[in-house]
C-alpha cells in the first residue's frame, strides 16, 4: 500500500467529506473513497495539481445507477492507477437524484481539463446514465444516436428494464 | 530550413496556392483500405480528416456504428449467459476479456482455480496473443502495402489460431472458459502437437523478421511516423503495446500478476521513440515472447496429466464489488463488476483498451501525412468490438 497516497488522502480528508477504506483488487491492494459529487473536482485538484501529490493515472470512469434503491443516486466511479503500479485508487462520488428542479439533469464536474483520458468517458457516461457533466468540452453522443434515451438508467421512467432468461 | 516531413518552413502548401487551403476527406468503415486495417478485427470505426495538401491538419475519430448494446444485455442476464457477449468485445484475443471477466466473477464467488484451468487460461492467453498480434502485423503490412510481409502476417496467423482452436477445444468466440474452470481440459493432441505447431510458427516468425523487420522499406515507412512520447501517452489512458513503445516498461502480467503470470520467465520489451517502428518491433518481440510463455505452461500442463480442469460447482456470486484489469494483446482490459446477489450483474463495465487508442489517435497524428493513417491506426490495433461494445 502506497503510504504516500494514504496519507495524502487523510490530508485532504481534513478538508472534505471522504472516507476511505482498504479493498483488494485481484492481485493488488486498492483504497476505495467515498465522497460527494460536489467535492469531487477539489479531491482531484489536491491529488494531480498540489505540489508534491502523488502522481496518479486516469484507468477508467463509469457511473453505477443506484436511484432504483432506498437512498436513490448516482454513483461516478474513477479509477485510478498511482506511481506504485500495484496500488490502484477507486473514488464513489455520489450524486443524489431527488430534490433536484423537474427537468435537470444530475451534474458533476467535468474533469477533462485536469485528466484529457477522461473527455470520451464522460460524454458515454452522460449518454448513458442521463447525467450532466459541468465544464465538458463536448456532450456530443458518442456510442448512441442523438435521441436515445440513456439505456441503462434506473429507476422511474428508466429503459433499463432487465428480465432474466431473455432470448439472447 | 525544411521540417522533419520535407517542406520548407514558412512555404505555403500546394492546395493553399491553389485557392482549397484545407479539405475534409472521410476515411470511412467501406474504404478498402479501412476494410483491411480496422474491420479486420470486427470494426466499424470511421475517421474525418481535414488535410492540407496530404498533411493532417486535425482528426476526428467516429466511433459507435457497432454499438451491440454490451453492458445493457449482460446486466438482463445471469452471470453464466453473459459469456458469449463477453467473447464478442473481441476476436483473435477474446480469450483475454473472457479471462478477465471469470476471474472478477470468481472473485466475488470465492473460487479456488485448480492448477490445470489456471495454466490452461495462460496457455490460451498467449496464443491468442501471438494470433492477435499477427493480426495487428498483417493489417499493418497491408496499409503500407507490403504484400509479402502481408502474407506472412496473415499465415502466422491462422497458425496461432489453429494452435490455439486445439488447445481450447474451440475457436475465438466459441467460449473455451466457463466460470470456474476450462469448458474442455487440454487436448492430448495439443500436448503432442506443440513443438510442430512451434515449429512453424518460428518459422513464420523469422520469415516475417526478414520481409518485414528487414526490409528497408518497412523501415523508412514507419520510422518517426506518429510519435506517442510517455507523458502524452499517459495522459490520454493509452496502455499495452503503445505505452511500452513510448519507453514504458508496463505489463500488468509482471507489475500485477493475475493466474500464474509470477512463475513464468518473460522480458517486457521497450522501445524509446515511440512510433511506428517502435510499435512494430515491440509487437514483434512480444510474439516471441509469448511463445516462450506457451512454451512453460505446455511443459507444466504436460507434467500435471488429466485431472480436475473446474471446480465442482461454483459457489454463490456475493453482493459485492470486484475488479481485474487484464494485460490483454490490445493493452488493459478490465472489469468492473457490481453484484447485489442477485444471481445476475448489478453493474458491469469493461474498460475497453481500444477506446482509449481511438482517442489518443488525433495526438498521434495531427502533422502527419494522410498515407501515415492507416499503418498508425493498424499498429494501435483498434478492435472494434471493443471500442463500440
Amino acid at each position: 500500500m502506497s503510504r504516500s497516497l494514504s496519507d495524502w488522502l487523510r490530508r485532504l480528508g481534513a478538508d472534505l467529506d471522504l472516507e476511505f477504506v482498504s479493498v483488494s483488487e485481484g492481485s493488488c491492494e486498492a483504497l476505495r473513497v467515498s465522497l460527494p459529487g460536489s467535492q469531487i473536482r477539489a479531491l482531484l485538484e489536491g491529488l494531480i495539481a498540489a505540489d508534491g501529490a502523488p502522481s496518479i493515472r486516469l484507468l477508467d470512469l463509469t457511473v453505477v445507477d443506484r436511484r432504483d434503491e432506498v437512498n436513490p443516486r448516482l454513483e461516478v466511479v474513477y479509477r485510478f492507477e498511482t506511481e506504485e503500479p500495484s496500488t490502484t485508487l477507486r473514488v464513489h462520488a455520489s450524486l443524489a437524484t431527488e430534490g433536484g428542479e423537474q427537468g435537470t439533469l444530475p451534474e458533476i464536474d467535468s474533469v477533462f481539463r485536469l485528466l484529457p483520458a477522461a473527455g470520451w468517458l464522460e460524454r458515454e457516461a452522460s449518454e448513458f446514465f442521463g447525467l450532466h457533466f459541468r465544464g465538458a468540452v463536448s456532450a456530443a453522443p458518442l456510442l448512441l444516436g442523438p435521441d436515445v434515451a440513456p439505456p441503462l438508467q434506473r429507476g422511474g421512467d428508466a429503459a433499463h428494464v432487465p428480465s432474466l432468461g431473455g432470448d439472447g | 530550413m525544411s521540417d522533419a516531413r520535407g517542406r520548407a518552413a514558412g512555404a505555403r502548401s500546394l492546395s493553399a496556392r491553389l485557392g482549397f487551403p484545407e479539405t475534409t476527406l472521410e476515411v470511412g468503415p467501406l474504404h478498402p483500405a479501412v476494410q483491411r486495417v480496422v474491420t479486420a478485427s470486427g470494426g466499424a470505426t470511421s475517421f474525418l480528416v481535414d488535410l492540407d495538401d496530404d498533411r493532417i491538419q486535425a482528426l476526428e475519430v467516429d466511433i459507435g456504428l457497432g454499438h451491440r448494446g454490451f453492458e445493457f444485455e449482460v446486466e438482463s442476464r445471469d452471470w453464466v449467459a453473459a459469456l458469449p457477449y463477453v467473447s464478442r468485445l473481441g476476436w483473435a484475443g477474446s480469450v483475454h476479456a473472457e479471462t478477465a471477466y471469470c476471474l472478477t466473477v470468481e472473485s466475488l464467488a470465492g473460487v479456488a482455480l485448480p492448477d490445470r484451468a489456471i495454466w490452461h487460461r495462460m496457455l490460451l492467453c498467449e496464443l491468442a496473443r501471438v494470433a492477435d498480434h499477427f493480426v495487428r502485423l498483417g493489417a499493418t503490412m497491408a496499409a503500407i502495402g507490403l504484400r509479402d510481409a502481408e502474407n506472412v502476417a496473415s499465415a502466422a496467423e491462422e497458425r496461432a489460431l489453429g494452435a490455439l482452436r486445439l488447445a481450447a477445444g474451440a475457436g475465438p468466440l466459441e467460449g473455451a472458459l466457463c466460470l470456474g474452470g476450462m469448458r474442455t481440459p487440454l487436448s492430448d493432441d495439443f500436448l503432442a502437437g506443440w513443438p510442430v505447431w512451434r515449429k512453424h510458427l518460428d518459422e513464420e516468425l523469422a520469415r516475417f523478421d526478414r520481409v518485414a523487420v528487414g526490409n528497408p522499406s518497412c523501415l523508412r515507412r514507419l520510422r518517426g511516423v506518429a510519435k506517442l512520447d510517455a507523458s502524452t501517452a499517459e495522459a490520454w489512458g493509452v496502455t499495452g503495446v503503445a505505452l511500452r513503445a513510448a519507453g514504458v516498461a508496463r505489463d500488468l502480467r509482471r507489475d500485477r500478476p493475475l493466474l500464474a503470470y509470477g512463475a513464468l520467465d518473460f522480458q517486457v520489451p521497450v522501445g524509446s521513440e515511440g512510433d511506428d517502428l517502435d510499435r512494430l518491433l515491440v509487437v514483434v518481440e512480444e510474439v516471441r515472447q509469448s511463445l516462450g510463455m506457451v512454451d512453460q505452461c505446455h511443459k507444466l500442463l504436460s507434467s500435471l496429466g488429466p485431472g480436475d480442469y473446474r471446480v465442482g460447482a461454483m459457489g454463490e456470486v456475493a453482493r459485492g464489488e470486484s475488479v481485474t484489469d487484464f494485460e490483454a494483446s490490445t493493452g488493459m482490459l478490465s472489469f468492473f463488476i457490481v453484484s447485489d446477489g442477485s444471481g445476475r450483474p448489478r453493474r458491469i463495465r469493461c474498460r475497453p483498451p481500444s477506446f482509449f487508442h481511438a482517442q489518443a489517435l488525433p495526438a498521434m497524428l495531427v502533422g502527419e501525412r494522410l498515407s501515415d493513417l492507416l499503418p498508425s491506426v493498424a499498429l494501435m490495433h483498434l478492435v472494434g468490438p471493443e471500442i463500440d461494445r
